[in-house]
């Protein structure tokens, strides 16, 4: 299940990230809010926190990347 | 869970949306989705619009980016506050966010099941009570179109406007002279006329029905990036 997951996570980068992929051209500063972008995240969260860990964590940063945050750099932490 | 969360929060609103307009609208699949491509746009628009400003504004401040970004070469790390420290003072915001990326992805993917499935007439047990069975679902649109089945044409008109669209972004974006931005201007193009060859690929083999879906985004997309490039002032107001 981790690799599936990390494994989509790698797909949808080279594909339809706007961060990683096809379209980063139009996003010259970048898309997401946070350094690493939440893709890179979730990516690191689930190698190294592992499936539930690193699900929840990836969850919880998705919701704080929302307009009304203040972007910033905000790396996986290890517990 | 993932899946009763995703059915009562997107999958069913979406279908009733669409049941409700098709009944208002004189059993016309074809007006009801277009309908529901405006209000869905509409409700997302505040997120686009000031992605959108951002995005002009910084266009505008290209100048003194450069200058900041040349005067920190060696050191990314400055660079990146100083940059930072820049965009806060000029109150810009060069970035999107992902939560509602990830809404529009997950509405699109429900969008495409209640087409899939609602245009065949199925899941009608998933009405609610209040939205009357319309019974079989014509999915004949102004007498002309099948939605349900591919169409060419619906396909071509949207790669065309897919163009127009990409094309008025990358107008809009930056233009400087250093080589990593002329690599990423190229990348730009080539993506202006690989996207509405994707988009009338997908086009002419989904059922139409999503096609119109894209088109009409599409068309709302165009005016709302004229109206916004537009109406926001050509030169920002630069502190420091």
């Amino acid at each position: 299940m981790k690799y599936i997951l990390l494994g989509l996570l790698t797909v949808y980068q080279k594909t339809i990230s706007p961060d990683h992929g096809w379209f980063q051209s139009f996003f010259p500063y970048g898309y997401c809010r946070f350094s690493p972008s939440c893709s890179e995240y979730s990516f690191q969260a689930i190698e190294k926190l592992g499936l539930y860990k690193g699900v929840s964590a990836s969850v919880l940063r998705i919701l704080a990347c929302n307009p009304f945050s203040t972007p910033r750099a905000d790396h996986v932490k290890i517990y | 869970m993932f899946s009763t969360i995703y059915n009562t929060a997107i999958f069913q609103p979406l279908l009733n949306l669409l049941i409700l307009l098709y009944n208002w609208l004189g059993s016309d699949v074809g007006l009801a989705i277009i309908a529901m491509t405006i209000i869905i746009r509409l409700i997302l628009y505040p997120s686009y619009k000031h992605q959108l400003q951002s995005q002009k504004k910084l266009a505008d401040m290209q100048p003194k980016l450069q200058d900041i970004k040349e005067k920190f070469k060696n050191d990314k790390e400055a660079q990146s506050k100083a940059l930072m420290d820049f965009y806060k003072e000029n109150k810009v915001n060069p970035f999107g966010s992902c939560l509602p990326l990830i809404i529009q992805l997950v509405i699109l993917i429900g969008l495409f099941q209640v087409l899939q499935l609602g245009l065949h007439g199925n899941a009608i047990e998933q009405l609610y009570s209040f939205i009357s069975n319309p019974g079989k679902i014509s999915t004949r649109s102004l007498g002309l179109i099948d939605l349900a089945k591919p169409n060419i044409y619906l396909a071509v008109i949207t790669g065309i406007l897919q163009f127009i669209q990409s094309r008025q972004m990358i107008a809009a974006q930056p233009k400087s002279k250093n080589q990593s931005s002329d690599m990423s201007q190229a990348v730009s193009r080539q993506m202006m006329y690989f996207l509405p060859v994707m988009t009338v690929f997908f086009g002419s083999t989904l059922p139409a029905g999503l096609t119109l879906y894209w088109l009409v985004t599409t068309v709302f997309s165009i005016g709302q990036q004229y109206f916004i490039l537009k109406s926001t002032p050509p030169k920002a107001e630069l502190s420091q």
